[in-house]
Protein backbone atom coordinates (compact mmCIF):
# COMPACT_ATOMS: atom_id res chain seq x y z
CA UNK A 1 0.00 0.00 0.00
CA UNK A 2 1.47 3.32 -0.63
CA UNK A 3 1.87 5.71 1.82
CA UNK A 4 1.89 9.96 1.49
CA UNK A 5 2.79 12.43 4.14
CA UNK A 6 0.80 15.99 4.67
CA UNK A 7 1.39 18.65 6.60
CA UNK A 8 -0.40 20.96 8.71
CA UNK A 9 -1.21 23.18 11.79
CA UNK A 10 -1.29 21.29 14.50
CA UNK A 11 -3.61 21.04 17.26
CA UNK A 12 -3.26 23.74 20.72
CA UNK A 13 -3.83 20.70 22.78
CA UNK A 14 -0.65 18.44 21.21
CA UNK A 15 1.76 21.51 20.93
CA UNK A 16 1.33 22.44 25.03
CA UNK A 17 1.17 18.21 25.38
CA UNK A 18 5.26 18.70 23.31
CA UNK A 19 5.99 21.55 24.97
CA UNK A 20 5.58 19.93 28.85
CA UNK A 21 7.31 16.98 27.55
CA UNK A 22 10.18 19.08 26.69
CA UNK A 23 9.94 21.37 29.98
CA UNK A 24 10.66 17.51 31.68
CA UNK A 25 13.77 17.02 29.88
CA UNK A 26 14.83 20.14 30.23
CA UNK A 27 14.40 19.54 34.07
CA UNK A 28 15.96 15.61 34.06
CA UNK A 29 18.55 17.19 32.28
CA UNK A 30 19.66 20.99 32.38
CA UNK A 31 17.83 21.48 35.95
CA UNK A 32 19.37 18.32 37.65
CA UNK A 33 23.06 19.32 38.35
CA UNK A 34 21.79 22.72 39.76
CA UNK A 35 19.28 21.49 42.18
CA UNK A 36 20.97 21.18 44.86
CA UNK A 37 22.71 24.57 44.56
CA UNK A 38 19.11 25.78 44.66
CA UNK A 39 18.08 23.52 47.72
CA UNK A 40 21.40 24.69 49.79
CA UNK A 41 19.82 28.18 49.24
CA UNK A 42 16.51 28.60 49.78
CA UNK A 43 15.21 27.43 53.15
CA UNK A 44 12.38 24.74 53.16
CA UNK A 45 8.85 25.52 54.89
CA UNK A 46 6.07 27.72 54.30
CA UNK A 47 6.22 30.20 50.91
CA UNK A 48 5.80 33.27 53.06
CA UNK A 49 8.95 32.45 55.48
CA UNK A 50 10.85 31.32 52.44
CA UNK A 51 9.88 35.01 50.77
CA UNK A 52 10.75 36.94 54.13
CA UNK A 53 14.08 34.75 54.35
CA UNK A 54 14.97 35.64 50.82
CA UNK A 55 13.82 39.34 51.15
CA UNK A 56 16.11 39.14 53.96
CA UNK A 57 18.85 38.16 52.32
CA UNK A 58 19.39 39.80 48.78
CA UNK A 59 22.52 38.05 47.92
CA UNK A 60 21.20 34.72 47.70
CA UNK A 61 18.36 36.26 45.36
CA UNK A 62 21.41 37.46 43.23
CA UNK A 63 22.79 33.86 43.45
CA UNK A 64 19.34 32.22 42.48
CA UNK A 65 18.96 34.56 39.51
CA UNK A 66 22.22 33.81 38.63
CA UNK A 67 21.32 30.04 38.54
CA UNK A 68 18.22 31.04 36.66
CA UNK A 69 19.73 32.66 33.84
CA UNK A 70 22.12 29.77 33.58
CA UNK A 71 19.32 27.40 33.16
CA UNK A 72 17.74 29.79 30.84
CA UNK A 73 20.56 29.42 28.62
CA UNK A 74 20.99 25.90 28.03
CA UNK A 75 17.03 25.51 27.91
CA UNK A 76 17.41 28.04 24.84
CA UNK A 77 20.39 26.03 23.57
CA UNK A 78 18.53 22.86 24.19
CA UNK A 79 15.32 24.01 21.49
CA UNK A 80 17.35 25.93 19.24
CA UNK A 81 19.72 22.69 18.82
CA UNK A 82 17.37 20.18 18.02
CA UNK A 83 15.50 22.28 16.04
CA UNK A 84 18.29 23.56 13.79
CA UNK A 85 19.88 19.87 13.43
CA UNK A 86 16.35 17.57 13.80
CA UNK A 87 13.58 19.72 13.10
CA UNK A 88 12.13 18.57 16.48
CA UNK A 89 12.73 18.74 19.88
CA UNK A 90 12.07 16.12 21.67
CA UNK A 91 8.35 16.89 22.93
CA UNK A 92 8.20 17.55 19.11
CA UNK A 93 9.24 13.65 18.00
CA UNK A 94 7.03 12.51 20.45
CA UNK A 95 3.99 13.87 19.35
CA UNK A 96 5.18 14.02 15.38
CA UNK A 97 5.56 17.82 15.38
CA UNK A 98 7.77 19.66 13.38
CA UNK A 99 9.33 23.27 12.67
CA UNK A 100 9.70 24.34 9.07
CA UNK A 101 10.73 27.28 7.17
CA UNK A 102 8.34 29.83 5.52
CA UNK A 103 11.15 29.99 2.93
CA UNK A 104 14.23 28.64 1.84
CA UNK A 105 16.71 25.88 4.54
CA UNK A 106 15.89 26.12 8.32
CA UNK A 107 18.69 28.41 10.06
CA UNK A 108 20.85 28.32 13.47
CA UNK A 109 19.27 32.08 13.96
CA UNK A 110 15.36 31.49 13.43
CA UNK A 111 15.93 28.40 15.40
CA UNK A 112 17.61 30.59 18.06
CA UNK A 113 15.16 33.71 17.84
CA UNK A 114 12.15 31.09 18.06
CA UNK A 115 13.38 30.50 21.87
CA UNK A 116 13.53 33.68 23.25
CA UNK A 117 10.97 33.39 25.47
CA UNK A 118 12.86 31.51 27.69
CA UNK A 119 15.18 33.80 29.00
CA UNK A 120 13.82 35.25 32.08
CA UNK A 121 14.89 39.15 31.46
CA UNK A 122 12.89 42.24 30.22
CA UNK A 123 11.35 42.13 27.92
CA UNK A 124 11.36 38.99 27.23
CA UNK A 125 9.14 37.71 29.67
CA UNK A 126 6.37 39.58 28.22
CA UNK A 127 6.73 36.63 25.76
CA UNK A 128 5.60 34.34 27.95
CA UNK A 129 2.10 35.81 27.53
CA UNK A 130 2.28 37.81 24.15
CA UNK A 131 3.93 34.76 22.30
CA UNK A 132 1.50 32.22 22.95
CA UNK A 133 -1.62 34.60 22.57
CA UNK A 134 -0.46 35.65 19.12
CA UNK A 135 -1.15 32.20 17.96
CA UNK A 136 -4.71 32.47 19.12
CA UNK A 137 -5.07 35.41 16.58
CA UNK A 138 -2.86 33.61 13.72
CA UNK A 139 -4.15 31.82 10.34
CA UNK A 140 -1.38 29.21 10.69
CA UNK A 141 -1.50 29.37 14.53
CA UNK A 142 2.17 30.96 14.35
CA UNK A 143 3.87 32.22 18.13
CA UNK A 144 4.96 35.43 18.27
CA UNK A 145 8.56 34.49 17.18
CA UNK A 146 7.85 32.02 15.44
CA UNK A 147 6.05 34.75 13.10
CA UNK A 148 9.15 37.32 13.25
CA UNK A 149 11.39 33.98 12.62
CA UNK A 150 9.70 33.24 9.63
CA UNK A 151 9.03 29.50 10.99
CA UNK A 152 6.39 27.50 12.05
CA UNK A 153 5.45 24.08 13.75
CA UNK A 154 3.91 21.60 11.45
CA UNK A 155 2.22 17.77 11.94
CA UNK A 156 3.01 15.07 9.75
CA UNK A 157 0.28 13.17 8.67
CA UNK A 158 0.74 9.84 7.19
CA UNK A 159 -2.20 8.70 4.14
CA UNK A 160 -2.21 5.19 3.92
CA UNK A 161 -3.46 4.04 0.64
CA UNK A 162 -3.68 7.13 -1.57
CA UNK A 163 -2.47 6.48 -5.41
CA UNK A 164 -0.45 8.90 -7.44
CA UNK B 1 15.19 7.53 12.50
CA UNK B 2 17.74 5.51 14.14
CA UNK B 3 20.18 8.39 13.22
CA UNK B 4 17.51 10.95 14.84
CA UNK B 5 17.85 9.20 18.18
CA UNK B 6 21.58 9.86 18.09
CA UNK B 7 21.53 13.13 17.63
CA UNK B 8 19.29 13.86 20.56
CA UNK B 9 21.28 11.48 22.50
CA UNK B 10 24.43 13.83 22.05
CA UNK B 11 22.69 16.82 21.98
CA UNK B 12 21.16 15.91 25.79
CA UNK B 13 25.09 14.92 26.74
CA UNK B 14 26.08 17.81 25.66
CA UNK B 15 23.83 20.11 27.88
CA UNK B 16 24.10 17.64 30.39
CA UNK B 17 27.91 18.13 30.76
CA UNK B 18 27.92 22.05 30.18
CA UNK B 19 24.95 21.88 32.91
CA UNK B 20 27.29 19.83 35.33
CA UNK B 21 30.14 22.72 34.39
CA UNK B 22 28.12 25.63 34.93
CA UNK B 23 26.90 24.20 38.22
CA UNK B 24 30.36 23.48 39.65
CA UNK B 25 31.71 27.10 38.54
CA UNK B 26 28.25 28.60 40.14
CA UNK B 27 28.69 26.40 43.03
CA UNK B 28 32.34 28.66 43.64
CA UNK B 29 30.53 31.97 43.70
CA UNK B 30 27.96 31.12 45.95
CA UNK B 31 27.43 32.84 49.02
CA UNK B 32 29.42 31.27 51.78
CA UNK B 33 27.54 29.66 54.32
CA UNK B 34 25.57 27.05 52.67
CA UNK B 35 24.84 24.83 55.60
CA UNK B 36 23.61 20.92 55.53
CA UNK B 37 20.51 19.62 55.99
CA UNK B 38 18.82 19.88 59.64
CA UNK B 39 16.53 21.77 61.76
CA UNK B 40 18.89 22.68 64.59
CA UNK B 41 21.81 24.72 63.20
CA UNK B 42 25.60 23.88 64.46
CA UNK B 43 27.51 26.92 64.62
CA UNK B 44 31.22 26.37 65.65
CA UNK B 45 32.94 28.75 68.00
CA UNK B 46 36.75 27.50 67.92
CA UNK B 47 39.93 29.22 68.34
CA UNK B 48 41.13 33.11 69.06
CA UNK B 49 37.97 34.88 69.05
CA UNK B 50 37.98 38.29 67.26
CA UNK B 51 35.82 40.91 65.61
CA UNK B 52 37.02 39.77 62.01
CA UNK B 53 39.75 36.94 61.34
CA UNK B 54 38.24 33.43 61.20
CA UNK B 55 39.20 30.48 59.74
CA UNK B 56 42.96 29.03 60.59
CA UNK B 57 46.22 30.54 60.35
CA UNK B 58 49.34 28.26 61.02
CA UNK B 59 47.22 25.58 62.17
CA UNK B 60 45.67 27.58 64.55
CA UNK B 61 42.30 27.84 64.64
CA UNK B 62 39.99 31.47 65.08
CA UNK B 63 36.57 32.55 65.18
CA UNK B 64 35.47 35.68 63.56
CA UNK B 65 32.50 37.61 65.39
CA UNK B 66 31.17 38.92 61.98
CA UNK B 67 30.84 35.48 60.78
CA UNK B 68 29.45 33.70 63.71
CA UNK B 69 26.75 37.47 63.93
CA UNK B 70 26.07 36.03 60.30
CA UNK B 71 25.31 32.71 60.64
CA UNK B 72 23.33 33.24 63.76
CA UNK B 73 21.08 35.79 61.91
CA UNK B 74 20.76 33.60 58.59
CA UNK B 75 19.62 30.19 61.20
CA UNK B 76 17.33 32.83 63.33
CA UNK B 77 15.61 34.01 59.41
CA UNK B 78 15.45 30.30 58.48
CA UNK B 79 12.10 29.24 59.56
CA UNK B 80 13.61 25.71 58.75
CA UNK B 81 15.64 26.02 62.03
CA UNK B 82 14.12 25.51 65.21
CA UNK B 83 17.16 25.35 67.63
CA UNK B 84 20.61 26.68 67.51
CA UNK B 85 23.74 24.79 69.06
CA UNK B 86 27.07 26.65 69.73
CA UNK B 87 29.68 24.14 69.83
CA UNK B 88 32.22 26.25 71.75
CA UNK B 89 36.11 25.38 72.02
CA UNK B 90 37.92 28.34 72.61
CA UNK B 91 40.08 30.39 75.07
CA UNK B 92 38.49 33.47 74.53
CA UNK B 93 39.50 36.31 72.60
CA UNK B 94 39.12 40.52 72.41
CA UNK B 95 36.54 42.26 74.43
CA UNK B 96 33.80 43.41 72.05
CA UNK B 97 33.45 39.99 69.80
CA UNK B 98 31.64 38.60 72.44
CA UNK B 99 29.48 41.53 73.17
CA UNK B 100 28.28 41.52 69.36
CA UNK B 101 28.08 37.39 69.51
CA UNK B 102 26.01 37.78 72.63
CA UNK B 103 23.48 40.28 71.57
CA UNK B 104 22.78 38.17 68.00
CA UNK B 105 22.17 35.24 70.21
CA UNK B 106 19.51 37.24 72.19
CA UNK B 107 17.97 38.42 68.92
CA UNK B 108 17.23 35.30 67.63
CA UNK B 109 14.30 34.07 69.15
CA UNK B 110 15.67 30.73 68.99
CA UNK B 111 16.21 27.97 71.61
CA UNK B 112 20.06 28.40 71.58
CA UNK B 113 22.48 25.91 73.69
CA UNK B 114 26.18 25.95 74.63
CA UNK B 115 28.27 22.87 74.00
CA UNK B 116 31.62 23.56 75.57
CA UNK B 117 33.73 20.58 74.42
CA UNK B 118 37.53 20.96 75.64
CA UNK B 119 37.86 24.88 76.06
CA UNK B 120 35.26 27.13 76.92
CA UNK B 121 36.66 30.20 78.69
CA UNK B 122 36.71 33.68 79.10
CA UNK B 123 35.29 35.42 76.49
CA UNK B 124 33.99 31.71 75.21
CA UNK B 125 32.14 31.34 78.12
CA UNK B 126 30.07 34.95 78.39
CA UNK B 127 28.97 33.92 75.01
CA UNK B 128 27.62 30.51 76.39
CA UNK B 129 26.63 32.59 79.13
CA UNK B 130 23.87 33.87 76.96
CA UNK B 131 22.35 31.16 75.49
CA UNK B 132 19.62 29.01 77.08
CA UNK B 133 21.20 25.84 78.44
CA UNK B 134 25.14 25.75 78.76
CA UNK B 135 26.22 21.78 78.47
CA UNK B 136 30.21 21.03 79.00
CA UNK B 137 32.50 17.71 79.40
CA UNK B 138 33.03 16.95 83.39
CA UNK B 139 36.59 17.86 81.95
CA UNK B 140 36.16 20.76 79.72
CA UNK B 141 37.66 23.93 80.85
CA UNK B 142 35.21 27.06 81.59
CA UNK B 143 34.82 30.30 83.64
CA UNK B 144 37.86 32.91 84.23
CA UNK B 145 35.86 35.41 84.02
CA UNK B 146 38.22 38.41 83.32
CA UNK B 147 40.20 40.67 81.68
CA UNK B 148 44.42 40.53 80.83
CA UNK B 149 46.16 43.37 78.84
CA UNK B 150 49.81 41.73 78.34
CA UNK B 151 52.80 42.77 76.29
CA UNK B 152 56.81 41.89 76.26
CA UNK B 153 58.79 45.09 77.19
CA UNK B 154 62.13 45.55 75.73
CA UNK B 155 63.16 48.59 77.74
CA UNK B 156 66.19 46.14 79.20
CA UNK B 157 66.82 43.94 75.97
CA UNK B 158 66.87 47.81 74.32
CA UNK B 159 69.59 49.52 76.32
CA UNK B 160 71.80 46.48 76.37
CA UNK B 161 71.80 46.94 72.99
CA UNK B 162 72.19 50.53 72.63
CA UNK B 163 69.11 50.96 71.16
CA UNK B 164 66.84 54.56 72.33
CA UNK B 165 63.45 54.76 72.16
CA UNK B 166 62.85 58.50 70.75
CA UNK B 167 59.38 59.56 72.35
CA UNK B 168 57.20 62.22 70.36
CA UNK B 169 54.31 62.37 71.57
CA UNK B 170 51.25 64.89 71.76
CA UNK B 171 50.10 64.18 75.67
CA UNK B 172 51.99 61.94 78.27
CA UNK B 173 49.76 58.87 78.08
CA UNK B 174 49.74 58.54 73.98
CA UNK B 175 52.34 56.04 74.22
CA UNK B 176 50.62 54.06 76.75
CA UNK B 177 51.61 50.40 76.96
CA UNK B 178 54.75 50.99 74.52
CA UNK B 179 57.00 48.14 74.95
CA UNK B 180 59.70 50.26 74.26
CA UNK B 181 59.44 52.13 77.68
CA UNK B 182 59.21 50.88 81.37
CA UNK B 183 54.85 51.86 82.68
CA UNK B 184 55.06 53.90 84.87
CA UNK B 185 53.22 53.72 87.80
CA UNK B 186 50.32 56.13 87.07
CA UNK B 187 50.22 54.27 83.78
CA UNK B 188 49.95 51.01 85.48
CA UNK B 189 47.29 52.37 87.66
CA UNK B 190 45.37 53.81 84.84
CA UNK B 191 45.83 50.49 82.56
CA UNK B 192 44.87 48.19 85.78
CA UNK B 193 41.92 50.78 85.80
CA UNK B 194 40.45 49.78 82.81
CA UNK B 195 40.83 46.14 83.58
CA UNK B 196 38.64 45.96 86.25
CA UNK B 197 36.32 48.21 84.34
CA UNK B 198 35.89 45.74 81.69
CA UNK B 199 36.02 42.77 83.78
CA UNK B 200 32.82 44.37 86.02
CA UNK B 201 30.88 44.69 82.70
CA UNK B 202 31.86 41.10 81.86
CA UNK B 203 31.05 39.85 85.15
CA UNK B 204 27.67 42.18 85.10
CA UNK B 205 27.11 40.39 81.80
CA UNK B 206 27.30 37.03 82.91
CA UNK B 207 25.14 38.00 85.97
CA UNK B 208 22.47 38.76 83.96
CA UNK B 209 22.27 35.62 81.59
CA UNK B 210 22.73 33.37 84.06
CA UNK B 211 19.98 34.69 86.15
CA UNK B 212 22.68 34.96 89.14
CA UNK B 213 23.50 37.38 91.61
CA UNK B 214 26.68 39.21 91.34
CA UNK B 215 28.18 38.13 94.29
CA UNK B 216 27.91 35.01 93.01
CA UNK B 217 30.27 35.04 89.87
CA UNK B 218 33.76 34.62 91.22
CA UNK B 219 35.68 37.14 89.89
CA UNK B 220 39.03 35.90 90.46
CA UNK B 221 39.34 34.38 86.85
CA UNK B 222 39.99 31.12 88.03
CA UNK B 223 38.87 28.33 85.26
CA UNK B 224 37.43 25.43 86.26
CA UNK B 225 36.18 21.46 85.32
CA UNK B 226 33.09 21.06 84.05
CA UNK B 227 32.15 19.25 87.25
CA UNK B 228 33.40 22.53 89.44
CA UNK B 229 31.19 24.72 87.03
CA UNK B 230 28.02 23.07 87.20
CA UNK B 231 28.76 23.68 91.06
CA UNK B 232 28.90 26.85 90.75
CA UNK B 233 25.87 27.21 88.52
CA UNK B 234 27.95 28.34 85.51
CA UNK B 235 26.63 25.34 83.53
CA UNK B 236 23.69 23.78 83.49
CA UNK B 237 24.13 19.87 82.53
CA UNK B 238 27.29 17.95 81.95
CA UNK B 239 27.02 16.28 78.56
CA UNK B 240 28.07 16.90 74.81
CA UNK B 241 26.41 17.40 71.57
CA UNK B 242 23.92 14.59 72.28
CA UNK B 243 22.85 15.45 75.64
CA UNK B 244 22.03 19.18 73.98
CA UNK B 245 20.56 17.30 70.60
CA UNK B 246 18.29 15.89 73.33
CA UNK B 247 17.61 18.97 75.28
CA UNK B 248 16.21 20.13 72.24
CA UNK B 249 14.09 17.11 71.41
CA UNK B 250 12.45 17.46 74.64
CA UNK B 251 11.94 20.63 74.80
CA UNK B 252 10.29 21.70 71.38
CA UNK B 253 9.50 18.30 70.94
CA UNK B 254 10.89 18.00 67.81
CA UNK B 255 13.23 15.18 66.25
CA UNK B 256 16.75 17.42 65.72
CA UNK B 257 18.77 16.84 62.93
CA UNK B 258 22.16 18.66 62.98
CA UNK B 259 22.87 21.56 60.19
CA UNK B 260 26.11 22.64 60.33
CA UNK B 261 27.13 26.07 59.78
CA UNK B 262 30.52 26.29 58.24
CA UNK B 263 32.12 27.75 54.92
CA UNK B 264 32.05 25.00 52.25
CA UNK B 265 32.92 26.53 49.36
CA UNK B 266 35.45 25.46 46.99
CA UNK B 267 37.84 28.20 47.97
CA UNK B 268 37.23 27.76 51.85
CA UNK B 269 38.87 24.01 51.04
CA UNK B 270 41.27 24.65 48.96
CA UNK B 271 42.52 27.40 52.06
CA UNK B 272 42.32 24.52 54.67
CA UNK B 273 43.82 22.30 53.09
CA UNK B 274 46.77 24.81 52.24
CA UNK B 275 46.40 26.32 55.89
CA UNK B 276 46.91 22.64 56.99
CA UNK B 277 50.10 22.13 54.96
CA UNK B 278 51.37 25.83 55.96
CA UNK B 279 50.98 24.16 59.74
CA UNK B 280 53.81 21.93 59.21
CA UNK B 281 56.05 23.91 56.91
CA UNK B 282 56.22 26.87 59.43
CA UNK B 283 54.54 25.69 62.61
CA UNK B 284 57.30 27.50 64.99
CA UNK B 285 57.59 30.50 62.64
CA UNK B 286 53.82 30.51 62.99
CA UNK B 287 53.24 30.11 66.40
CA UNK B 288 55.61 32.37 67.46
CA UNK B 289 53.78 35.34 65.38
CA UNK B 290 50.57 34.64 66.50
CA UNK B 291 51.66 34.75 69.93
CA UNK B 292 53.16 38.00 69.74
CA UNK B 293 50.14 39.88 67.43
CA UNK B 294 47.52 38.06 70.17
CA UNK B 295 49.72 39.80 73.48
CA UNK B 296 48.61 43.38 71.74
CA UNK B 297 45.76 45.14 73.07
CA UNK B 298 43.01 44.48 75.70
CA UNK B 299 42.01 40.85 75.94
CA UNK B 300 39.61 38.43 78.15
CA UNK B 301 41.10 35.31 77.95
Amino acid sequence: MAKKGVEAAPSILKRILAFIADLLVINLVVLYPFRRLIENLIPSGPLSDSYNYLMAHPGIVSAIYSIMIMVAILAVLYFSLMEYHLGQTVGKIIFNLRVVPLKNKLGYWQCLLRTLFAIPFFPFYILWIADPAFALFNKDQQRLMEWVSKTKTVQSYELTGWKQ
Amino acid sequence: MKNKWWVVIVILAILLAASFILAGIASLFMPDSIKGEGNVAVIPIKGFISMDSSGSSFGIASASAKEVVEYIQDAASDPGIKAIIFEINSPGGSTVAPEEISKAIRKANKTTVAVITEVGASSAYWIASATDRIFASRMSLTGSIGTIISYLEFEGFMEDHNITYRRLVSGKYKDLGSPFKEMTSEEERIMQDKIIQLRDIFIEEVAKNRGMEIEDIPTEAEIYLGTEALELGLIDELGGIEEAKEYIEEKLGITAELAEYRRKSFFGILTEASNERNFFIGKGIGSAMLEAEQTQGIMIR
